[in-house]
């Protein structure tokens, strides 16, 4: 089996998606055996087995990517392709209809549905024309929202998978009068916390008399919007910005933490549902979370998490309190939440219909 | 779309992408720190330049600073900037050639130099100036 990727999974920005591609990779192994994957840096189309590179080939244009991946489709007798979407063209379209001449089973993933919103899409107009002719050559694709088909073409609804043994149980904190809050993204505007952070400038200037602070750990293109906001409303005691943290580090801040804060800010982005792997995180780590869209991992709200609207409202940090004070009153919330994890957030158990659809 | 027309677009294209990491390459060559990590990370002691555009001259000037550059190369002896960088022919380069890592200065000709260059350089010494600033190693 080949999984298809065009993105350069070496780039910072991309890591979320090397593990994700990697832990999706390892699953389709355990029923089809080999799983080769690509990725494109630098004009140079790569195959990686086990994150080793077998083969790479120069590649200028996208046509030349899908050469170079149809090349190897023969030379290592692939008979399943799992693609991860780039935007549809007139050559990409050209190679899915010579898979299909090829009788390779594929199936197609689509990061996010709807895209139109979204940074990045050079040319919209030619994706939107040629997307609409996927069908034809595709009979089976992948998105993490609701979606029954995706521009024609039957569609499986996946969630973001989990790897319980890398999210390591969170401590419970000892209360102290103070409720710490904790986002970990990478800060882009679909994160919202300005949301968070206008809450709590609301809650204090209106006499909020419990100590709240709000840790953000990671790096991004909010990051300064976030601190100049923080500087604006005088918060800079409350509001802590630890950077990009991992390992040991990442996992203080976590046991250090009450209440976990996911996206807030989707209807940026015309979104309403979805499934960003940071809430399964926040499941398996124990942490109970506040989130503005509907998580299709989630579907009936658990009593761990705390939905809130899709839109710009500041927090209403009164009722994020009395989240707080629901969840700890003793409770052995952190079991239950692993548990969740286990049985409905492992790649496994996401990609068996995709692995029903390939066998 | 009939066959002749598509293969026209795709000329486009091509043309369109070489500019455009053309211009993606340069930009990196501003960044020396960059370029440092970079030749570090391809474990690049000593190079030749094969090319005889800006991108050579450019990389003759930031790279010479980090290792050490043999010479630039240029098939027929002619270079864009030729009264400022030293440069030897292809039929020098092969009598001078021992094994040194060879990096191709041309994003729309490096098909046809790699195919010249494996001739007498072993594949894994000849690099783009693509994968080498924008590539993984």
């Amino acid at each position: 089996m080949l999984y298809v990727n065009y993105t350069n999974l070496y780039e910072n920005c991309n890591v979320g998606i090397k593990k994700k591609i990697l832990a999706q990779c390892s699953t389709f192994m355990k029923k089809f055996g080999t799983v080769y994957y690509t990725m494109f840096a630098g004009q140079t189309m790569y195959l990686f087995y086990e994150d080793k590179i077998l083969e790479k080939e120069f590649a200028l244009t996208r046509k030349m990517c899908n050469e170079a991946i149809a090349k190897w489709i023969v030379k290592y007798h692939i008979k399943r392709l799992y693609i991860r979407y780039a935007l549809s063209d007139m050559f990409f379209l050209d190679f899915l209809e010579e898979l299909k001449k090829m009788s390779i089973k594929s199936v197609l993933e689509f990061p996010t549905i709807p895209y139109d919103g979204e940074g990045g899409i050079i040319r919209p107009i030619e994706d939107k024309y040629y997307r609409e002719q996927l069908h034809k050559y595709i009979n089976c694709c992948t998105t993490y929202a609701n979606f029954e088909t995706v521009f024609g073409i039957p569609c499986i609804t996946l969630v973001n998978g989990v790897d319980i043994e890398e999210q390591k149980k969170k401590e419970y904190r000892k209360k102290d009068g103070t409720v710490v809050l904790l986002a970990v993204a990478s800060l882009a505007k679909w994160h919202g916390y300005e949301r968070v952070i206008q809450g709590m400038k609301n809650y204090i200037s209106e006499g909020g008399e419990r100590n709240i602070i709000f840790n953000i750990a990671g790096f991004g293109g909010q990051l300064n919007y976030y601190k100049s906001i923080v500087d604006e409303y005088k918060l800079s005691e409350h509001v802590i910005f630890h950077g990009q943290l991992s390992g040991a580090e990442l996992d203080a801040v976590y046991d250090d933490s009450d209440i976990a804060v996911g996206s807030l800010g989707f209807y940026k982005i015309n979104l309403r549902s979805g499934s960003p792997i940071k809430l399964g995180e926040y499941c398996a780590r124990g942490i109970p979370f506040v989130y503005g869209y509907d998580d299709i991992s989630f579907r009936e709200p658990p009593y761990f998490s705390y939905q809130v609207s899709n839109d710009a409202t500041p927090l209403d940090m009164e009722k994020v309190l009395d989240f707080y004070d629901m969840m700890y009153d003793g409770k052995n919330f952190i079991k239950d939440m692993r548990q969740y994890a286990l049985s409905n957030l492992t790649w496994d158990a996401i990609l068996q219909p995709v692995i029903d659809y390939l066998s | 779309m009939n066959e002749t027309e598509k293969l026209i677009l795709g000329e486009y294209i091509r043309d369109y992408s070489v500019s455009d990491i053309s211009y993606k390459v340069m930009g990196k060559m501003l960044d020396e720190d960059y370029v440092e990590r970079r030749l570090k990370m391809f474990d690049i002691n000593e190079m030749y330049i094969y090319g005889g555009s800006y991108m050579a001259v450019q990389l003759y000037r930031i790279g010479g600073k980090f290792t050490v550059v043999r010479d630039i190369v240029d098939k027929s002896g002619q270079i864009v900037l030729n009264n400022l960088v030293p440069v030897i022919t292809l039929d020098e380069f092969r009598k001078k050639y021992n094994g040194e890592k060879v990096i191709i200065a041309s994003i729309r000709f490096f098909q046809e130099i790699r195919e010249e260059l494996k001739l007498f350089v072993n594949s894994n010494d000849i690099i783009g100036i693509g994968e080498l600033l924008l590539g993984i190693a």
